[in-house]
């Protein structure tokens, strides 16, 4: 025992020297590039003057963001947009497939299988896969359309959705402030597609490790499914609802593949991100680039500080 | 009686006509396009559906003959390789420090974690500035130390939840019968930490492979391009075609559809930081 403990006691630098490599590298892959771009960030870069002295420009980079860039107003919304279409439904499938498929029926296995592969898959092979789906021409979805003499959709196009344009009045302004057209709708079925199994997958195995006591109980006094689903395990998931949101915020800021393989650039569905890369590689400006990086990173740091104190506020 | 039957028979029908609709929404597209790209680019432009035909090599001819998917397959092994073995060598013993000796207490743990919010995006422009300043662009290095920066806190995090669940008495054993702390990591923690080891490794792997901005961005050149880019390339703002995007995206996810059926016990421990268990 005593030399045990000699040993281990004995090993007391052991412990930094093992984690050192992994903690040096994580300050210089993860840390230093984020201080890094604060500073490129204060000065006109581009191919121009890369190698020369860069010109000190102080704030004015993230000046002109913010009061020159049209474009960087509306890729914020956007960003906040994909957010607001994507998540709720997201979650809100994800919870009913694990309730529906709780029960044993033939081919769960099956199922449960199929809904793992969207999960790893490939994010820009996916998004190929439904450009490929709702192409005008050529696609399935159409074609399938037209065989059975249906009017084929305009599903990649940038025109508002017929059912919000139809409104009077508030239609045209509907489709351009909160952006429901075709387009968007189909970067977020995409979104959809690829991440619902993945809030089915955590929901589940929440459910499977609930006490099953308190559900015979429940049902032996007569509480009907909805009952039992609604005062009991919405209630006790309610932790894992709140984490599951939490980590699709942060994927969902992440976006950047899906999009870029539908629409490019396009400014429809140019997110913050896509913004971010357009500035850097198709204008070239590197400066005003890094200066978004910032901003994105402090975006983040508030949005991710707002729903930590939301979910912590309504699971106490 | 009959009627309670009968309802109870229906509520089963409309149950199962759900589970198709399911199995259709999420398995068809990935399979009717694996099948399409066996398809000739007639049938696939068709405006008919076209289920029965006589399949053909002949995207997979083309993108190994015209487009060098050799080498680019090579490169992408190349990087997910790298990226993994890093990853897993580093993470493996700061995991260990971190799990035995709890080495920075929480702040460390919290630390990790954050590295893994902010968006890959939001840091393209300082790797791409110091990799141009390095000479480095266009080289598999790059690509790998990127990487290696996306995945390190998910190997950390990862493995530590493994190496938790290993009684510390185990250790302590080897300890009395004096075996140095090398001894102990190589012979007891790492065969005992296998499954972690190897969960950590093909998840490093598969997001290795699937990572595409960094590496349109960093090496977009024909020696070290890797397959997400070489199939991007496919798709234009004019055209795209079809048959490479099907051949090309097939060769992509069939490996990572393979590699999920092995980790798919621990996909929710590894996709959640260990939020939810």
């Amino acid at each position: 025992m005593a030399t045990g403990y000699q040993t281990l006691h004995a090993q007391k630098r052991l412990k930094y020297v093992l984690i050192s490599p992994a903690f040096v590298i994580l300050f210089l892959t993860a840390v230093m590039p984020i201080l890094y771009m604060l500073y490129t960030s204060l000065f006109r870069l581009d191919p121009v003057v890369f190698n020369k002295k860069w010109p000190f420009l102080g704030l004015n980079n993230y000046l002109y963001l913010i009061t020159k860039d049209p474009m960087f107003w509306s890729s914020m919304l956007r960003t906040v947009e994909f957010l607001v279409y994507t998540i709720a439904p997201q979650l809100l499938t994800g919870l009913f497939l694990a309730a529906i498929l709780y029960r044993d029926f033939k081919g769960k296995r099956l199922v449960q299988t199929i809904l793992l592969f969207p999960i790893l898959a490939t994010p820009i092979i996916i998004a190929m896969i439904w450009k490929y789906f709702f192409d005008f021409d050529t696609g399935f979805l159409n074609v399938f359309l037209r065989s059975i003499h249906a009017t084929p959709q305009p599903w990649l196009s940038t025109r508002g959705l017929p059912l919000f344009a139809g409104i009077p009045f508030l239609g045209p302004w509907m489709v351009r402030y909160l952006n429901l057209t075709y387009a968007f709708r189909t970067i977020a079925f995409v979104n959809f597609w690829q991440w619902t199994p993945f809030c089915f997958l955590i929901f589940y195995s929440g459910m499977t490790s609930l006490p099953v006591q308190i559900y015979e109980a429940a049902r032996i006094d007569g509480a009907s499914g909805w009952q039992i689903f609604r005062r009991l395990t919405l209630p006790l998931l309610s932790r894992i609802i709140w984490a599951v949101a939490f980590i699709r915020v942060i994927d969902c800021l992440k976006v950047y593949a899906q999009i870029w393989v539908l629409f490019g650039n396009a400014e429809s569905t140019r997110v913050i991100n896509i913004h971010l890369y357009t500035l850097g590689f198709t204008t070239s400006d590197y400066g005003k680039s890094s200066a978004l990086g910032v901003i994105i990173i402090v975006f983040i740091t508030v949005i991710v500080a707002f729903s930590m104190r939301l979910g912590g506020r309504s699971s106490d | 009686m009959t009627n309670h039957r009968l309802i109870k028979q229906s509520k089963q029908a409309v149950f199962y006509l759900f589970i198709v609709v399911l199995i259709v929404l999420w398995a068809f597209p990935v399979l009717w396009v694996i099948v399409s790209s066996f398809k000739l680019d007639r049938l696939i432009i068709s405006q008919e559906l076209v289920f029965l035909f006589k399949p053909t090599l002949e995207h997979y001819q083309r993108i190994f003959t015209t487009h060098n998917f050799g080498r680019f397959l090579v490169n992408s092994l190349i990087v997910a390789t790298g990226t993994t073995a890093v990853v897993l060598i580093t993470a493996f013993l700061a995991s260990y420090s971190l799990s035995r000796y709890r080495t920075g207490g929480n702040f460390a743990i919290v630390g990790i974690m954050v590295t893994r919010i902010a968006p890959p995006a939001a840091v393209l422009m300082p790797f791409f500035i110091l990799f141009k300043s390095f000479h480095l662009i266009n080289t598999l290095t790059a690509l790998i130390v990127v990487n290696i920066s996306l995945n390190l806190s998910f190997g950390l995090l990862m493995l530590k939840s493994f190496i938790d669940e290993i009684p510390v008495s185990i250790e302590e054993a080897a300890q009395i019968e004096g075996a140095s702390w090398l001894q102990t990591l190589a012979m007891i923690i790492f065969p005992l930490a296998r499954s972690g080891i190897v969960t950590t490794s093909i998840f490093t792997f598969i997001f290795t492979w699937n990572e595409y901005l960094f590496a349109m961005v960093l090496a977009s050149s024909n020696k070290v391009k890797t397959l997400p880019v070489a199939a991007g390339d496919f798709v234009t703002a004019y055209a795209v075609e079809w048959g490479p995007v099907f051949s090309s995206g097939t060769l992509i996810l069939v490996p990572v559809l393979v590699l999920t059926l092995f980790v798919q016990r621990y996909i929710v421990k590894g996709l959640t930081f260990g939020a939810v268990k």
